[in-house]
């Protein structure tokens, strides 16, 4: 072990604070190492010193007026009723409302201007894909016989509407 | 010879051993006052008015591995200063 390590564990021998090995581990390295002896000495003397310094103490009258205090305030708390707790505080709303005049003014600019539509989906086809083809195939076998007859037959007349 | 004459008593501080105990305690006190607050908070509850690390570390709100480095830093900050008075003395 370093003499550094020592050094941390000099104040716990000089307050008589270690274990039994500790302890013994420190005698043992006090024997060789006359740096840390004269560091242990210091050690002794200040913490001689720092336990003789006065101990400031309030008078007994001055305490029992703060621990009556102290015990009135959490009556002061929960006079507040519950359901405003969440109001922010006056200085606080005048700050925030700068940010809130901003937030209605962005608003205000974004229902102005023209945004485009979102793209609408395809109307649901009201045939199936059956029905529609056949619905082409008779329209072609219809337009067929148009463009190859002669004159228009009574069933494409009376198909296409051409009745009059 | 008078009779009733006895040898000082030396178990007893002497009065110059007083006086330089005094003055160390003064340079302790000033070099305690210029401690940072978070240093100064722990050795002052800790060696002068005798609270546990378990206490301290309740006290403040700070884990007691922290009460016992701030500790070692604030002694060995004083320790330093005091040193060469120490030194001093002894010389």
């Amino acid at each position: 072990m370093s003499c550094k390590r020592y050094r941390r564990l000099l104040w716990s021998y000089a307050s008589d604070e270690l274990r039994a090995a500790e302890r013994a581990a420190v005698e043992q390295h006090l024997t060789c190492c006359a740096h840390c002896r004269h560091t242990l000495q210091s050690v002794q003397q200040t913490l001689q010193a720092l336990r003789a310094m006065p101990r400031h103490r309030a008078p007994e009258s001055l305490l029992a007026r703060v621990h009556a205090e102290i015990a009135r305030q959490p009556a002061k708390r929960t006079a507040v009723p519950s359901g405003r707790r969440w109001m922010v505080p006056l200085g606080w709303r005048w700050a925030l409302a700068p940010v809130l005049g901003v937030l209605v003014a962005l608003l205000w600019w974004w229902s102005q201007s023209p945004h485009p539509t979102p793209p609408q989906p395809f109307p649901e086809v009201a045939v199936t894909s059956q029905e529609y083809a056949e619905t082409c195939i008779e329209m072609h076998q219809q337009l067929e016989m148009a463009d190859w007859a002669g004159t228009p037959t009574a069933n494409y007349l009376i198909t296409t509407g051409f009745t009059r | 010879m008078r009779s009733d004459w006895e040898f000082p008593d030396t178990t007893q501080p002497s009065a110059l051993d007083q006086l330089l105990s005094k003055e160390l305690e003064a340079v302790v006190e000033q070099a305690v006052h210029s401690l940072s607050p978070k240093l100064k908070t722990v050795l002052l509850l800790y060696d002068v008015e005798g609270l546990s690390y378990e206490q301290i570390a309740e006290t403040l709100g700070i884990p007691m591995g922290t009460v016992k480095s701030r500790l070692f830093a604030a002694r060995e900050q004083v320790r330093k200063q005091v040193e060469p008075y120490l030194r001093g003395e002894s010389e």
